[in-house]
Order: C-alpha cells, then structure tokens, then sequence
C-alpha cells in the first residue's frame, strides 16, 4: 500500500494516483515560455548573439549603468539624466543588456528600481536578457514593455513610432487592451496612445500601405484583406478585434481561404471573439503561418 | 537558493540588483504560479504571476521582514485575484499558443478545477505539489511552514481530493 512519503517528499513507493496526477497536470505547469516565431536556427543565432554580446559587457567590465559615445567610453548613467547623441551611442543596461542608440536621439534613465527609460525621439536598438517587464521604454503616448527580446524603436519629430520586434516579444501599452508584438512583426504608434495594426516586418509594401490607412482611420478593410498573404494571417487574427461585428464574417471568410479550410470552431463565436475559439483559430493560424 | 539566503537576496534586490530580483524571481515563481493558479482564473495565471512579481518589485521597501518574503509575495498574488485581476489583454492568447506547450486533456481540466475547488487551506498546497513537482521540504521552506504541517495539509487535500474525484481513498 502506498504511505504519503512518495506525496511527501517524493521518496518511498510511488503512489499510482498522484503520479497520475502529476501527469496529467503537466500542461498547467510553469515554464519559462519559449518563443519560437522565429525560424529556429535564427532563434538560436539570436540567442547565442544575445549571450556573446553579454559576455563581451561583461568582460570589459562597464560600469553597470554606463554609456559609450565618441567622446564618453563608460560613462556612468546616471538615473534621471538624458542623453543626447551627435553619434551612435551604446549604453550598458544593468549587466541584463543594451541598447544602442542612434544619432540625434534623446533618451532619458528614469529613477525606477527596474529598468526604465523615456525615449523622446530618434531610435533605439534594445537587447535585454532579463525576467519579463524588466525593462520598459517609455515613447509618446506608449510603453513599450520587453517581455524577454531584441527589437527596435524609432520615434519621429511628431511623436509618431515603429516598434520592430527581432526576437521574443514585447507588449505595447497605450490606450486600451494592449497589442502583443512577436518576433518579426511591428507596429506603429501614436502620441495620443493608439498602437497600429501589428503587421510581419516582411509584409509586402500594399499591405503596409493599407495597414497604415486603416491604422489612420482612413482605410477599408477590404484592401486589408486583398492585400494579406497567407503569411499574413496573423495580422488578420488581430485584425478581427479591431472591426465592428458585421465586418468579422468578412474577416473570418478572408482567413479561411488563405489557410485553405474553415476553422473547427462555430463561427457565431468567433465572431463574438469568444476566449477559447479565438485562441483555437489562433492555433490555426500560427500553425500554417510561423 | 535556501530559505536562509532569501533575506539576503530580498536586500540586494532592494538595492536595484537585477541579478538577485532574477534569482528570486527564479526561486519562487513556481510557486507563486500554483497560488495563481489556485486563487485566479487558469487562462490567467501566467499574467497574474507577472503582475505579482511586478507588484512586489514596486513595493518592496514596505517588506517589514526579508524573511517573510514569500508568505508576502504570495500574499499580494492572492490579494490581485481577489480584486478581480483579469488577463489584461485578449492578445495573450499568442503567447500562450507559442509556448507550444501540451494541451490540457478533459481529464486534465476536471483535475485542475478539483483542485481550485479545495479549501484554500490546501488548494495551493496541492498545486505546488502535483503541478509545479515541489516537495514537502521545498513547499515548507517557500511557505515559511514548518515540514510536518505540510505532510498532514498534503495528506488531507489529497484525501479531499480523492473524495471530490471519486477515486477511492486507499489509505
């Protein structure tokens, strides 16, 4: 007969229930999430990137908070400063990572016990190797939280911004529900909050035409949908939260021709953008498309 | 990490050490994990972890005693999901389709809610065990509880847990 110690501590016999148990609840358990948009050998390129790069800061030893300009190599950053860059710059972020920023940029180190920073114009390249939401950019109107990645923000005179995701992911947060950006997507942003369409960092240039149109509020969606490759289908998934009810049928039929069959969820669901079957098209739609 | 050291790492953390935030982060979040899991939605769990940590980051100066670090995180994981945290963006779904990680069987989903649906004096006791794989010396020490305790809370919720599955209690 089984005795509690296997429950216990894990020692003892095993006991057939719990082992079942534990089985079975596998799927909920915690995991560092992996990213696998990328293709896989470009993930581990980007990784082993990531590592070496570390490994170089680390070596050379900057201070923790330091930057490396022309005329600056390892000055300390202090929080509160800004920095403004004539040429490209390269700052230290904590030992976690780096950024690189370029000419006629302006970025300020906020006083915050993570890392953050506010990024009033010119753009960035941001490599992180730290838990999620460790490191955050600040640009008009939004935040751009790393949810564990590399990728690149610029942001124009105007306030305007492209986010460009080269690795893991990142979160947009403005006004309303935040937009999730995964590796080889981007998206625009606006001072007023509002974040674009996230739309691959390949997608022909009629898309993003059309993209950027309906982002300004003066596209349709049906040169969305004439212009999506089935490589694009995850623009579409996301698109389906941004049109009115009567425009997700339109949406859903546009999909389904480009993965070639119909979603095995109802479509009365779909388009009330029920939890579950969103997430079983989504399923759908990485799984033929990244 | 040991449960003597985590004073230690909750002081360099407050100093604004990335690395030891990492390695508490690291050490507890399992455990945090079956707490959001026991106590929140199961769609939600892996946000509502995030937000605990993030919470406890921005509010680790009130810590009165390092020592009482997990009960504290825990708490503050417990207080987001009674204050109604919902998953803060339909868009997560992506990410948690990404994770390619197995789904969970029909079986799976009746066992999970079984669990949520024990007394909240074992709901988290049995996720850290049967989800999360923790010991009853790791849950102890990540509880501040003393081992024994944990082997009779361990011993009743599964014997709960029997009854609430019907399956037979052989013991």
């Amino acid at each position: 007969m089984p005795t509690d110690d296997y429950l216990f501590d894990g020692s003892g016999p095993p006991d057939p229930e719990v082992e079942h148990l534990e089985a079975l609840l596998e799927p909920y358990r915690s995991r560092p999430r992996q990213r696998l948009a990328l293709p896989m050998g470009l993930a581990m390129a980007a990784v082993a990137l990531l590592i070496l790069g570390g490994l170089w800061w680390t070596q050379r030893g900057p201070a923790p908070w330091s930057v490396q300009t022309a005329s600056c190599d390892g000055c300390v950053w202090e929080a509160g400063d800004w920095l403004d860059t004539e040429r490209e710059a390269t700052a230290q972020i904590a030992r976690r990572g780096w950024l690189e920023a370029s000419p006629d940029t302006r970025i300020r180190r906020d006083d915050s016990p993570v890392a953050h920073f506010t990024l009033e114009r010119g753009g960035l390249d941001v490599f992180v190797v730290a838990p999620p939401r460790w490191l955050t950019v600040s640009i008009p109107g939004v935040d751009v939280v790393d949810l564990g990645c590399a990728y690149s923000l610029t942001v124009a005179e105007d306030g305007t911004g492209i986010v460009a995701v080269s690795a893991g992911s990142v979160r947009l947060e403005g006004k309303g529900d935040p937009t999730y950006l995964h590796a080889g997507t981007m998206a625009a942003t606006w001072p007023e909050g509002r974040t674009g369409l996230p739309i691959r960092r390949d997608a022909p240039d009629t898309l993003v035409q059309a993209a950027d149109a309906f982002d300004r509020g003066s596209g349709e969606v049906e040169a969305l949908l004439a212009e999506a490759r089935t490589a694009d289908a995850v623009t579409l998934w996301q698109l389906l939260f941004r049109v009115s009810m009567g425009q997700r049928a339109q949406v859903l039929d546009r999909l389904e021709e480009l993965l070639g069959e119909a979603f095995p969820v109802d479509r009365g669901r779909l388009i009330r953008l029920d939890p579950e079957a969103m997430e079983t098209a989504l399923a759908r739609v990485v799984g033929q498309t990244l | 990490m040991t449960s003597s050291s985590i004073p230690r790492w909750v002081a360099l953390a407050r100093t604004g050490d990335p690395s030891a935030w990492t390695r508490l982060h690291e050490h507890f979040r399992p455990a945090v994990h079956s707490v959001a899991l026991a106590r929140g939605s199961v769609e939600s769990a892996e946000d509502l972890v995030q937000e605990s940590f993030t919470r406890a980051l921005e509010r680790l100066d009130e810590l009165r005693s390092d020592e009482a670090f997990g009960p504290w995180l825990f708490q503050i994981t417990r207080n987001l999901a009674a204050s109604g945290h919902r998953r803060r963006s339909r868009f997560t779904v992506l990410t948690d389709v990404l994770s390619f990680r197995p789904r969970p069987t029909a079986e799976a989903k009746q066992a999970i809610e079984a669990i949520r649906a024990l007394p909240d004096a074992y709901s988290e006791l049995m996720a850290m065990r049967l989800i999360e794989g923790l010991t009853g010396p790791e849950i102890a020490a990540l509880t501040d509880r003393s081992p024994g305790s944990i082997r009779v809370s361990l011993h009743r919720g599964m014997k709960l847990l029997r009854e609430r599955m019907g399956v037979h209690d052989a013991h």
